[in-house]
């Protein structure tokens, strides 16, 4: 009988350090991804190729991924993961995906991609279901927006607080907004990124799930699914084309997630871009 | 007194389409005044809490549980809500747990399915290729469902499964009927002797359903993809198509639905459907009917290829004359506004309306549209209006928005819309209608629909249709009939 063996085609940093703690059970599976635990609780997520490669997701080179059921135990040695001792893939450490270093050009390069940005994403703006939802993530941006103003800040403000786990969904709206704004910032390399991160983090194991708490404790790190790096790096290219592609393709990772997190990436530049501007008119005018 | 029930499931995850959806479904439910399924962070349960949904119970869970939470008129809808929950939950745990005997791979479903001779490929694009590629290899035929597959992989598909003997049908073939049996969306239509090929999905399913109010039926229903009948593609999979009916004895008519083919393409296609020794009927929206052979008859809508093949005329619907809906209208309401789930439908549309000789803009136009006349067709399932949210088809909720701000327009005339029924498509789009109307003044735009739709359909026609009529919109038998009102109407208010 011939043993096929499949392969990953990424596994992100953190990924890999889940498995290399060598063993744990599936906490949950849905259609498309599972997520695994180790024994001291990190979580990663496997799904197939069509997965997009980021920090915590191993993505295996299949169209046809069985996915282990929840509770089914893991082991990960010499490079194989295997789910109640049968093989599942082969990973290539040399491969791991890693997100792409900050970079930031000038002001006007990113003045220039958010005029290009501004119609794709701002018409979409900030929706949710329930009406309270949209309130509190609204007034979440504007405590985000008032932050970065303030960096001194190093007290997670009430608004920030009540929009980590709030909405419907795996990942609820307002983590996957504070994602993308994160990632953002540090792609920017804003110094308040850092200081919004050191906030957030400690409070991620109360105020949200587990599931969406490992996507955001990423994001606190500069570290997303590489669609949302695609997304930054386009609008700080100034690239149109890249920027329209990289924001269909955001568009559709997951429910309303890629939504959301291109929502956060739009406020942060956007805040950024006006709060340098007016410091460019400070500095001419003074 | 309301009643306000929570149930807590702990540490459960769903994901999110799964969640959302079964939430709306609840909130739906007799008798429930609103209704939740979040997981239960701190955040959320004080969103629940200002909404009146929490209870103790509720109040308890903690951010890796979920909360069903809803507010209802009495204990007995509370109770039936939470168990239509449980249920739904039941089913997605299920769903989730790997129960089912699907078979993971090609391969094995192969040796499930021996006698097997035809392959559907719903995956993402990038995979359907290789995946279609597999098929072939087993020898089978293809249908494939995905779109984004490049124009090159179409044309490689194709011309492999040509050499093989076989067809592929699509890419973003949405539609079949093959033996009499419905492939993805399709409507529940009588068997019969005419068989269909068509470049799109929604003119596909016009047809066959005008054909069965008709009396006709459907052998087969081939897509074939919209790029088939490009220079590009060179009709491929129609010209196999036309072969494959051919030699079909039960098949005693041909209709070829389509936008016009390439130049390099058409007289290939229409000299091979005349040859076919069957009769044969082209509805190519917007092509020089003298350019046909004299063996193939021209129907320039859905309506009209329908009538042809089964030689009668299609019962219209008892609606008010155009002149008395116009004349409720006040001077200034002179535009047609359409918003289409359909795209063929939106198309045709458009066709009905130029033929008259009114200047159409639309999204997805056809040669004769122009930019910024005074009456729009949109198609909403185009990409610009689906990224990130599902096909109206689908979720007819996404039409809502755009249905609300055309009623509350003061220079619309007339809000012209269209219902797609059959399997795959929403449960009630009738209701998501009638809802988005329900706060329309009534001083309003005239609403026409038209109901792709069977008796036999998961959604039966009738009720679909008694729902749009009590919402106050004129029902019309087809699009075409809905279109032609619409433009009656807008006619008789710019004389």
């Amino acid at each position: 009988m011939t043993v096929r063996t499949v392969t990953a085609t990424h596994c992100g940093a953190r990924a890999l350090r889940v498995l290399k703690t060598g063993q744990g059970v599936v906490l949950a599976r849905f259609d498309s991804t599972a997520y695994l635990e180790n024994t001291a609780g990190d979580l990663l997520a496997i799904g197939s190729a069509t997965m997009p490669a980021g920090p915590i997701n191993l993505c295996i080179d299949s169209t046809n991924l069985v996915l282990p059921a929840t509770g089914a135990a893991w082991q990960y040695r010499d490079s194989c993961l295997a789910v109640d001792n049968r093989p599942i893939a082969i990973i290539d450490e040399t491969t791991t995906w890693t997100a792409p270093a900050p970079f930031y050009r000038s002001t006007e390069t990113l003045d220039a991609g958010l005029a290009l940005t501004k119609p794709l994403l701002c018409q979409r703006g900030i929706m949710a279901s329930h009406r309270s939802v949209q309130a509190q993530l609204a007034e979440g941006c504007i405590a985000l927006n008032h932050w970065i103003e303030h960096p001194e800040n190093q007290q997670l403000p009430v608004p920030v607080r009540a929009m980590i786990g709030c909405g419907e969904g795996l990942t609820p709206a307002g983590d996957d907004l504070l994602c993308g704004y994160l990632v953002a910032l540090h792609a920017l390399g804003h110094p308040a990124a850092n200081t919004i991160a050191d906030a957030v983090r400690p409070k991620l194991a109360t105020l949200t799930s587990r599931i969406s708490a490992a996507h955001l404790a990423a994001a606190c790190n500069g570290e997303a699914v590489q669609l949302l790096h695609d997304l930054i790096s386009a609008i700080l290219c100034n690239h149109i084309n890249k920027v329209t592609n990289a924001a269909a393709a955001l568009d559709h990772y997951g429910h309303n997630s890629g939504h959301y997190a291109a929502a956060g990436v739009f406020q942060a530049l956007t805040c950024v871009s006006q709060i340098d501007s007016q410091s460019r008119i400070r500095s001419q005018t003074g | 007194m309301s009643v306000i029930v929570n149930e807590v499931r702990k540490g459960f995850y769903l994901d999110s389409v799964a969640l959302m959806r079964m939430s709306a479904d609840i909130a739906a439910s007799d008798g429930v005044d609103d209704a939740v399924m979040m997981i239960g962070t701190p955040s959320n349960k004080q969103i629940m809490a200002d909404a009146g949904l929490l209870n103790e119970e509720g109040e308890r869970a903690g951010a890796n549980d979920l909360v069903i939470a809803l507010r209802a008129d009495s204990d007995g809808d509370a109770n039936r809500a939470i168990a239509k929950a449980k249920k739904s939950l039941e089913g997605g745990t299920l769903k989730s747990a790997g129960n089912s005997v699907q078979p993971p791979t090609l391969a094995s479903a192969c040796e499930q399915l021996p006698e097997a001779n035809l392959a559907l490929v719903s995956t993402p694009g990038s995979y359907a290729t290789r995946e279609a590629k597999a098929a072939l290899r087993q020898g089978l035929n293809v249908m494939i469902f995905s779109d984004n597959v490049s124009l090159a992989d179409e044309v490689e598909l194709k011309q492999q499964a040509e050499r093989d003997g076989l067809l592929v049908m699509g890419p973003d073939c949405g539609t079949a009927i093959i033996g009499g049996r419905a492939l993805a969306f399709a409507n529940a239509v009588p068997q019969g002797n005419t068989a269909v090929i068509a470049a799109s999905g929604t003119g596909l399913q016009e047809f066959s359903v005008l054909l069965s109010r008709m009396g006709g039926g459907i052998r087969h229903a081939i897509g074939v993809g919209g790029r088939d009948l490009s220079d590009d593609v060179g009709a491929i999979s129609t010209l196999m198509a036309i072969d494959l009916l051919a030699a079909d004895p039960l098949v005693e008519q041909i209709v070829l639905i389509s936008k016009p083919p390439g130049q390099a393409t058409a007289s290939r296609v229409f000299d091979k459907l005349a040859a076919s020794g069957r009769a044969a009927i082209a509805c190519v929206f917007g092509y020089d009917a003298s350019s046909l052979p004299a063996e193939v008859a021209y129907a320039g809508t859905l309506k009209g290829a329908a009538e042809l093949a089964v030689n009668a005329a299609l019962p219209g619907n008892d609606t008010p004359t155009a002149q008395s809906l116009a004349a409720k209208l006040a001077p200034a309401r002179k535009s047609i506004c359409g918003l289409y789930t359909g795209g063929t439908l939106c198309t045709e549309a458009q066709i009905v309306m130029q033929q008259a000789g009114l200047s159409v803009t639309s999204n997805a136009p056809t040669p004769a549209a122009v930019a910024d006349a005074a009456h729009e067709i949109i198609d909403l399932g185009a990409d610009e209006y689906t990224v990130g949210k599902p096909h109206p088809m689908i979720e007819p909720a996404v039409r809502t928005p755009s249905l609300q701000a055309a009623m509350t327009n003061n220079d619309v005339a007339v809000v012209l819309i269209d219902l797609v029924l059959g399997y795959g498509a929403h449960a009630n789009p009738a209701q998501v209608v009638a809802e988005a109307l329900t706060d329309a003044s009534v001083e309003r735009p005239v609403v026409i629909a038209s109901v792709c739709g069977t008796a036999g359909d998961p959604q039966p026609l009738q009720e679909q249709i008694a729902i749009l009529q009590d919402a106050g919109v004129i029902v019309c038998a087809c699009n075409a009939d809905a279109a032609q009102l619409a433009t009656d109407i807008a006619q008789l208010k710019s004389a």
